[in-house]
């Protein structure tokens, strides 16, 4: 029988009623990195929008790792205990599992938020701090020049992934997520734009992708073994640079060697140069790339809102599962409202079965209630 | 053209954003009465989605008013303080959508149980409580028979919605509606069918209006005079000899001269004998006869899902406000869909601005939830 959107699907050992994922959102919320209200209201709507898997958005793993001032952490026991009420909150109401995408920004940490001088650089005489990247190369004009990282701030960075992630295996979150993709540190290295070392961890692909994998390698470690983990990466950069599907599925099979159980194929962010020719399922070939050519489970993220184009990638076998971000925002129940479309039958929390149009419209039966 | 749905509002000291009310929606999901997680998100996505105002569900007075013991309350300390923490999220959002309570009383329909467990009465020996009504009337066979008030404990009553009262203006709320409607305490008064009261609260119109309209003074005294106040109403029990259209027009009036701000005209709830044939827009006759007598704003409820229906009950001026419930059960996010559809402007939280439809929907596609869409 073909998969389609409903069919569940195993992630590892994580069994998901259905291809549906909540791509991890930056919400700009948190205080210091410490997650607060907005989030326990964020995710738990989220979490009941009828997805098998939420992704808790980019989480810095130190407070130079993330994007904005306002972005989320998990590197210290307030940030950790701050996620975990999203976690508690989470689980009272839903059994959809719980992911958590773990990051560095690199030279595209200390920014303002999207409606801030329109995601400018923070100069660190304004508040904002030094950036890192592989090498000291220009994001674009007007931004502040990022510092090279030395081989043992690298090591130091990797150990900040591991902390991360043990805070993490702390919060029994159910999957974690390496963001290699947007832009942000270990895509820099992966793309030979952002990459002039000249040491091993720079040069040719296997150079390039060198330090991303030895961060893997070390989540891998320390993410409990029965627990599946992810990486998110750009299928392509959008710009002349070299990478695309072939490299796609060279990366994926590294990851899939080092024990990754999924990957989300986005795309563009490294390069401000980039030409992106935005429409429906626009990131969507390099999922099938990397689903063709590999043993590794892919999803893709991007433009992807109706739910029967969703439907369809899965029918087709253009990927495993799909991901979406804005549908989610604009419509919380779009899981929900997906079965409904695609005529599958999905529970929906009790305190809002009265909302499903099984029981509504028209009224079955009284509706103030006696 | 402007767009009647997305046009503000005021009462009192309070500017409305648009037309848009999010009805009460009982969620048996408090623990002791207090928000928690549940209410956190559930009010917290209506804070966040555009709406002009959003009236939490009943929160009951006492105790034994509570229709679940998992019901939102208003008579503790806790709850006050969750019921803070509610609105402070409310106000920190840029949209302006303003936050109160429905204060409630559930009378002989308090003590039940969750419709997901089958609805019914909450026996005493699973955690329920004696209920009390104007007269010792059962809702139906199978339910017991309420304690019927005293006058001492009417007087008591209304001291309660007092409290309530005082602690929603501790907890800086922005409104209070008092429940009149479905069965609840309130409605039991005013209904023939269930007041059979010999004393001063039963008997005549008059007597029946007493206990609504001292509870609304008696809010109404100590709540602040910038603060805006209604009433929600059923504004008929559906069958004979019941509580009608004119005797809710007769409340309405009094209401208007106590300075009653608003009137949210639902139907029913108090027999299981009604004969309701639920459409859309059913009650709106009810809201346009009311509106036609009174000078308060009147709220319109009752299956309209359809932006360009609710466009069209304000343009004709059967209305002020529309209330929605289980369609924002079904979209939270219906405000912004009605902006859309409609060519308005509906508020985005900064953190959902890259959700507009503006910002990235191509012509022509369909928008990720639009089964509600008005064609």
């Amino acid at each position: 029988m073909t998969d389609h959107l409903f069919s569940p699907i195993s992630i590892g050992n994580l069994d998901l009623p259905n291809r549906i994922i909540v791509a991890p959102m930056c919400q700009y919320s948190s205080i210091e990195g410490v997650a607060t209200e907005w989030h326990v209201a964020h995710g738990v709507s989220m979490a009941l929008s009828g997805a098998g898997l939420f992704t808790i958005e980019a989480t810095g793993v130190n407070l130079q790792g993330r994007i904005t001032p306002q972005c989320l952490g998990l590197f210290d026991d307030e940030s950790q205990e701050a996620i975990g009420r999203i976690v508690t909150a989470v689980r009272e109401y839903s059994d959809t599992k719980i992911g958590l995408q773990i990051g560095h920004a690199g030279r595209k940490a200390s920014t303002y938020r999207p409606w801030e001088q329109g995601r400018g650089p923070i100069f660190p005489d304004k508040g904002g701090w030094q950036t890192v990247a592989p090498s000291a190369l220009l994001f674009a004009d007007g931004w502040p020049l990022p510092r090279a990282l030395t081989q043992d701030e690298m090591a130091e960075i990797k150990q900040d992934f591991i902390n991360t992630t043990k805070r993490a295996a702390a919060l029994d979150i159910d999957y974690i997520e390496i963001h290699s993709a947007h832009g942000y540190l270990l895509s820099t290295f992966l793309s030979s734009h952002s990459n002039h070392r000249d040491d091993e961890y720079g040069g040719d692909l296997e150079n390039r992708m060198r330090y991303p994998m030895e961060v893997v390698r070390a989540v891998r470690e320390a993410w409990p073994i029965e627990k599946p983990m992810g990486v998110k990466f750009n299928g392509t950069n959008f710009t002349d640079d070299g990478w695309g599907a072939d490299e796609d599925v060279i990366y994926a099979k590294a990851l899939k060697d080092a024990g990754v159980s999924l990957v989300t194929l986005s795309g563009g962010g490294v390069d401000s140069g980039q030409k992106i020719d935005v429409c429906a399922g626009y990131q969507l070939e390099y999922a099938t790339a990397v689903k063709a050519n590999s043993d590794m489970t892919a999803a893709s993220v991007g433009m992807i809102y109706d739910p029967k184009q969703a439907d369809d990638i899965i029918r087709n076998g253009d990927a495993d599962m799909v991901s979406l971000a804005r549908a989610f925002l604009f419509n919380p129940r779009w899981g929900l409202h997906a079965a409904q479309v695609l005529g599958v039958d999905v529970p929906w929390p009790h305190q809002y079965e009265r909302g499903s149009t099984k029981l509504w419209p028209p009224g079955a039966g009284s509706v103030a209630g006696v | 053209m402007t767009v009647k749905l997305f046009e503000p509002l005021s009462m009192r000291g309070l500017t409305i954003p648009n037309r848009i009310v999010v009805e009460p929606m009982t969620q048996f999901s408090a623990d002791e009465g207090v928000v928690g997680n549940w209410h956190m998100m559930h009010l917290g996505q209506f804070a966040v989605s555009g709406a002009g105002l959003v009236l939490t569900e009943s929160c009951y007075v006492d105790a034994i008013a509570r229709n679940n013991p998992k019901s939102l309350a208003l008579y503790t300390d806790a709850q006050e303080a969750g019921l803070a923490r509610m609105g402070e999220f409310f106000h920190q959002q840029e949209g302006g959508t303003v936050f109160g309570p429905q204060l409630c009383h559930g009378g002989r329909k308090a003590s039940s149980r969750p419709h997901w467990e089958g609805g019914g009465k909450l026996a005493i020996e699973d955690g329920g409580y004696e209920a009390v009504a104007p007269s010792p009337i059962a809702i139906r066979d199978g339910w017991p028979v309420p304690r019927e008030l005293t006058i001492k404990k009417i007087q008591e009553i209304i001291g309660m919605f007092q409290n309530s009262a005082v602690r929603a203006e501790r907890a800086n709320l922005d409104i209070i509606e008092l429940h009149f409607a479905h069965g609840y305490l309130l409605h039991e008064f005013l209904s023939p069918k269930t007041n059979q009261r010999t004393d001063l609260y039963g008997g005549s119109l008059e007597n029946r209006l007493r206990l609504a309209t001292e509870v609304f003074e008696a809010v109404r005294s100590v709540w602040p005079s910038n603060k805006p106040l209604g009433v929600r109403v059923s504004a008929t029990d559906w069958v004979e000899d019941g509580w009608d259209v004119e005797q809710t027009i007769a409340l309405a009036k009094r209401l208007d001269m106590l300075g009653c701000d608003f009137m949210d005209v639902s139907s029913g709830g108090l027999v299981p004998e009604q004969k309701i044939t639920p459409a859309p827009g059913y009650q709106v006759y009810l809201a346009e006869a009311i509106k036609a007598e009174v000078d308060m704003k009147i709220i319109a409820v009752g299956m309209i899902t359809k932006p360009a229906h609710a466009e069209e009950i304000l343009k004709k001026g059967q209305a002020d406000m529309i209330g929605l419930a289980r369609v924002m059960l079904y979209n939270p996010r219906w405000p912004w869909m009605a902006a859309h559809e409609l060519g308005a402007e509906a508020a985005y939280p900064k953190q959902y601005e890259r959700a507009n439809p503006k910002g990235w929907a191509h012509p022509g596609v369909a928008l990720p939830g639009n089964v509600m869409k008005s064609n």
